[in-house]
């Protein structure tokens, strides 16, 4: 890295002046919503808004947490995160099972209307969840799945684009391995345990990672399906938690609900980084 | 006892036809090569044997057993690849092992089978490594390691030496014909390269677009070649081919030059000269007009055309030139027994 460290004439600076002001500008409104989450309701309601944080972080977290807004349309924080880690979950999981199983069927095998199936998976991409919700609420409420974990999972697992990127990985996999395995006595299922699982392994973390991020912040799925509010998940629960009118809101809940709901994506991609970065860089053969 | 029979082995995909009627008795524990340009269907030939494309017509029978329908796991064969298709993510101790676990092996001589094959191929202290740690030279040798375990009747290679530099594939070339010695097992190498095919192999088949020209050992391939292709294919630099018309023992070539030979043929023939066969002679009836110089160290290959004509033909000579013996025209000679003729029409060699 010295090598690199030479040039730091104007242009250096210049730079980072204006990355700075960037990350300034655009962390102002999440450094608004966490000092309003530690200050009390008649603050945030009266300009001016304060710009320091106050001393009410741990009586707004532990009724956000405990409470939520006290049971009138959303359920406490702590249920929601919950819910929310659960069903971003399954999706992610289910997501990566059915498009793995179906990408390897579509690479590895011959079967009529191969072509065929393969257009229909990628003719999917162009029915998202809003195009197709009321169908979707219409069979998940005669399947009884309203207010489940399932009824929110289920209908959001097919994923098209998983499977084209499966796919695609799977076409780069040179065929002598296969035929290697083939000549090994590897049986098509033994070949996909032991081979294509383990060299997969840094493409399904980077696609667990963008589709967990996916399933935690389905909005308007959760939203329509979810009438209890033991079952909200937190992206729509906070938005349940704001009421009519801006005095009966609790803000500085609401606020603190918000910046929860923003944690577990922020660790996991943290943690996950490097290894995501290798999945969408190099393949690792 | 035959290790491996092919007979009237055909091969189409679609209306295209790749491999025409190819027939082959392997002796056991002979080693055969398989040479030809790319394209000529030496791969899918061996494919075919291992099991990996079906076999259009005809038959292979492994070890008396017809295997055309069998998947490869139950052929007895082991095959290893160009490119090695080692399995990234297992240690070399895992990639030799695999196939033995799923033949459901106890573990005890999976074992024994690994480290002996290891011990033999000097990989014993590699055997924790994943592939990308290790050289291309390694590499190799576990692929081969992994087809050592299986001790199947018949070896298969796929140019398994045509990704490693050039001191190295000379290095390997004389481990895998050692190994097969001490192994005694049958095996089948294909390659491009035609010195690989004249050191390694017991017998050779010289393959040109899905024809088995000439089946027989390197000595007899290099001395009497069948075809015009395969005398071309089989020596470096390539025999040089001339038009001539001959009568009796008498050629006339091309260019008006007329040479004596011990082989009795009339009209229209093909004249085959290997360039190390002409021998510089100021007396020599092969006059040619020298266009180029390529010293190679111990010898020098002379680039030119016939005199009065624009035939070219190339000739080794022993030693280096300097300058001033290059001459522009040299005259060379070749004894009667080193010429060989061949059918102008069917490209097939000349005998009495």
């Amino acid at each position: 890295m010295s090598g690199m460290v030479e040039n730091r004439g104007l242009n250096y600076w210049l730079t980072h002046v204006g990355l700075t002001f960037g990350v300034l500008v655009l962390f102002f409104p999440l450094w608004l919503a966490f000092v309003a989450s530690t200050v009390t309701n008649s603050e945030v309601i009266h300009p001016p808004m304060p710009l320091w944080p106050g001393d009410q972080f741990f009586v707004n977290y532990g009724r956000a947490l405990i409470e939520g807004d006290s049971g009138q349309t959303s359920a406490s924080v702590a249920r929601m995160l919950l819910n929310t880690v659960t069903v971003a979950i399954g999706i992610a999981v289910g997501k990566i099972a059915i498009s793995f199983t179906s990408a390897f069927a579509i690479v590895y095998f011959r079967f009529p209307a191969r072509k065929f199936f393969f257009w229909l998976i990628f003719l999917t991409l162009m029915l998202p969840v809003e195009v197709r919700i009321l169908p979707t609420y219409e069979v998940v409420a005669s399947f009884g799945m309203l207010n489940t974990y399932s009824g929110l999972i289920f209908p959001l697992i097919a994923s098209a684009t998983a499977t084209f990127l499966f796919r695609q990985f799977f076409m780069t996999v040179p065929d002598e391995i296969v035929e290697a395995a083939r000549i090994d006595g590897a049986r098509p299922m033994q070949f996909f345990i032991d081979i294509l699982i383990p060299i997969s392994r840094t493409n399904l973390a980077a696609l667990f990672l963008i589709m967990f991020i996916y399933g935690w912040n389905q909005y308007l799925w959760p939203l329509l399906m979810t009438t209890d509010p033991s079952m909200n998940t937190i992206i729509m629960g906070v938005e349940q938690m704001i009421g009519g009118q801006d005095d009966v809101t609790p803000w500085p809940v609401v606020m603190a609900a918000s910046m929860m709901a923003m944690l577990p994506p922020i660790i996991i991609v943290i943690s996950m980084q490097k290894l995501f970065i290798r999945g969408l860089t190099d393949s690792d053969k | 006892m035959a290790g491996l029979i092919l007979k009237n082995i055909k091969k189409s995909f679609g209306k295209v036809k790749v491999i025409h009627d190819i027939d082959l008795e392997v002796e056991d524990g002979e080693f055969i090569v398989i040479v030809g340009a790319s394209g000529c269907g030496k791969s899918t030939l061996l494919r075919m044997i291992a099991g990996l494309e079906n076999v259009t017509d005809g038959e292979i029978l492994i070890d008396n057993i017809k295997v055309n329908d069998k998947e490869p796991m139950d052929r007895n064969i082991a095959m290893v690849f160009q490119n090695y298709a080692l399995y990234p993510h297992m240690s070399v101790f895992k990639n030799m092992a695999y196939g033995l676990k799923i033949a459901g092996l106890p573990k005890a001589e999976i074992t024994e089978r690994v480290s002996k094959a290891a011990t033999m191929l000097e990989l014993d202290g590699l055997l924790d490594r994943k592939p990308r740690e290790l050289s291309g030279g390694q590499r190799q040798r576990v692929a081969m390691g992994r087809a050592i375990v299986r001790q199947p009747v018949v070896f298969l290679f796929d140019e398994p030496l045509s990704n490693l530099d050039a001191k190295l594939r000379i290095q390997m070339r004389l481990e895998i014909k050692s190994l097969q010695q001490r192994l005694g097992t049958t095996s089948l190498f294909v390659t491009h390269d035609q010195i690989e095919a004249m050191t390694m192999a017991d017998r050779m088949v010289v393959m040109n677009e899905g024809v088995a020209e000439q089946i027989g050992s390197p000595m007899d391939v290099f001395q009497k070649p069948e075809t015009v292709f395969v005398a071309q294919f089989i020596g470096s630099p390539a025999m040089n081919i001339i038009k001539a018309v001959s009568d009796k023992l008498i050629l006339k070539l091309e260019n008006g030059s007329s040479l004596k030979c011990l082989t009795q043929s009339n009209g229209d023939v093909l004249v085959g000269l290997r360039p190390e066969d002409l021998i510089p002679d100021k007396k020599g009836e092969i006059v040619v007009d020298v266009k180029l110089f390529e010293p190679i160290g111990a010898s020098t290959i002379l680039h030119g055309t016939l005199i009065n004509s624009d035939i070219k033909i190339v000739s080794v000579v022993q030693g280096l030139f300097s300058p001033k013996e290059m001459l522009s025209e040299m005259s060379f000679s070749i004894s009667p027994e080193a010429i060989h003729l061949f059918n102008q029409d069917t490209g097939k060699r000349i005998v009495n």
